[in-house]
């Protein structure tokens, strides 16, 4: 009796968090959830030797054999897509992590302290957002490792100012708040007041720049592939347009090489926008 | 972008697929002139404009509503002003100041992007240079290269922060 009970309450807590967000968010989530499941679900299912150059015909159309034809190498599309998709999410992913636990640290800490330090790091700020990250990118991706994790980290070296930057004019505005007060006059300490004050009246702005520093860092990753200078030991979905475009597959009509991975790029970028503006509405309530 | 490469320029043949002049073209000012390289621009400088419209458009939305409900804007229309004088000198002017901010913040992203238009419709830009100069690892050029596109952007965004304050009179740089 006594567990039913807790279950209802379970429920109607649950109910409550999911009156927060709107189709948008649940739209977004599914084309979002829908292509991790392809790909992370997907590759326990596919042989990797049907990747290997020349494993079967050459460009080969759609058939039953190969659902989604086979590319100018010998390979099947849908095999190559599967094991694309968990490199390209991952990849977002990490760089998402680490640029928003360092952007929403020192947001959080500059805003909250005042001294030289802040401005400094303000400085650093406005400078990193103003410099084009991809071009920077550009020039030194081709001198390194072919790792896409490398690229993932150097993505996050130029996101988390867009992270730093609204969650310290939030925490500008919340320091004066009366709960902070309140706080300090109960003796918390600083890093308390930060970590259990102020990060909690910030988590909805932190997801959200979460959402997007994940498709901001897609993004960049795919033009990378798209100027043939990203990583090359790896499947990715950029990876696969890539050798498309470079082959010609758009005047040779081989569309079923480059549409479906521009669908999947457009599934992403379109969940995750969707999920972020839900989340970005929530913040603004 | 490819594909709207292959539909306008290769199966329609409205616009060159590629380059920035006609081959063989002088370099006077004159009107042809300059219909051949705005016709050479047109896929480009679209494929950029179709791709960053609606973030703005969300953006100035947004604005909008805010300033819709206002005290100003509703001390405006209580005067009894026209819907036109307050559409153009209350929402407009109050609405785009962020929008500006932004810009500065976008023109880092405007030249990455840049970089990849020129790329892909083979246009004869910094940008196509650069990816040349890294293909066949000529480090000076890169270097310039990267230097005088980061110094641009910078000074871009420069530009625009001395037109704030004309743009805002509430914003000044004097007595800072």
């Amino acid at each position: 009796m006594k567990s039913q009970s807790g279950r209802r309450k379970l429920a109607r807590n649950l109910a409550g968090i999911l009156r927060f967000f709107d189709w948008t968010f649940f739209l977004g989530l599914a084309l979002a959830l829908a292509l991790a499941l392809f790909g992370y679900l997907g590759q326990l299912f596919v042989d990797p030797a049907d990747i290997r150059m020349g494993a079967s015909s050459f460009s080969s159309p759609p058939s039953a054999e190969h659902t989604l034809g086979t590319d100018a190498l010998g390979r099947d599309l849908l095999t190559l897509l599967i094991l694309a998709t968990p490199t390209t999410l991952s990849m977002g992913i990490v760089t998402a992590v680490i640029a928003t636990g360092i952007g929403t640290f020192l947001g959080l800490v500059t805003g909250y302290f005042r001294s030289p330090l802040e401005a400094g790091i303000r400085t650093l700020i406005d400078i990193m957002i103003a410099i084009p990250a991809l071009l920077i990118l550009v020039s030194i991706a081709s001198f390194l490792p072919s790792s896409n994790t490398l690229i993932a980290v150097i993505l996050a070296i130029f996101a988390w100012p867009f992270t730093a930057r609204p969650v310290r004019a939030q925490a500008l505005s919340l320091r004066e708040r009366a709960f902070v007060k309140l706080s300090k006059l109960s003796k918390r300490s600083d890093f308390e007041i930060i970590f259990f004050d102020l990060l909690p009246n910030i988590t909805p702005y932190v997801a959200a720049s979460f959402v997007s520093t994940v498709s901001n860092a897609i993004l960049a990753a795919v033009g990378l592939q798209l100027l043939g200078i990203g990583p090359i030991n790896e499947p990715s979905i950029g990876l696969v347009l890539q050798e498309a475009f470079f082959a010609s597959a758009v005047f040779r009509e081989l569309w079923w090489w480059w549409i479906p991975p521009m669908i999947m790029l457009s599934m992403i970028f379109i969940g995750l926008f969707l999920i972020s503006l839900s989340l970005d509405r929530i913040a603004r309530h | 972008m490819e594909g709207g490469r292959a539909v306008f320029s290769f199966a329609l043949q409205w616009f060159p697929s590629g380059g920035a002049r006609s081959l063989g073209a002088s370099m006077d000012l004159t009107l042809g002139n300059l219909l051949d390289v705005a016709r050479h621009g047109a896929l480009p400088v679209m494929s950029i404009v179709l791709a960053s419209a609606g973030g703005w458009l969300i953006g100035m939305r947004s604005m909008t509503i805010t300033v819709t409900r206002s005290d100003y804007l509703v001390l405006a229309q209580a005067k009894g002003l026209s819907q036109i004088r307050i559409f153009y000198h209350y929402v407009i002017r109050n609405a785009i100041l962020p929008q500006v901010t932004n810009l500065a913040i976008a023109m880092g992203n405007i030249v990455g992007g840049a970089i990849l238009v020129e790329v892909i419709f083979n246009y004869p830009g910094l940008g196509s240079h650069l990816l040349r100069a890294i293909n066949n690892q000529d480090f000076t050029a890169i270097q310039g290269i990267t230097y005088t596109l980061v110094f641009s952007v910078a000074l871009a965004v420069f530009l625009v922060d001395l037109l704030y304050p004309k743009l805002d009179p509430r914003i000044s740089y004097e007595g800072h």
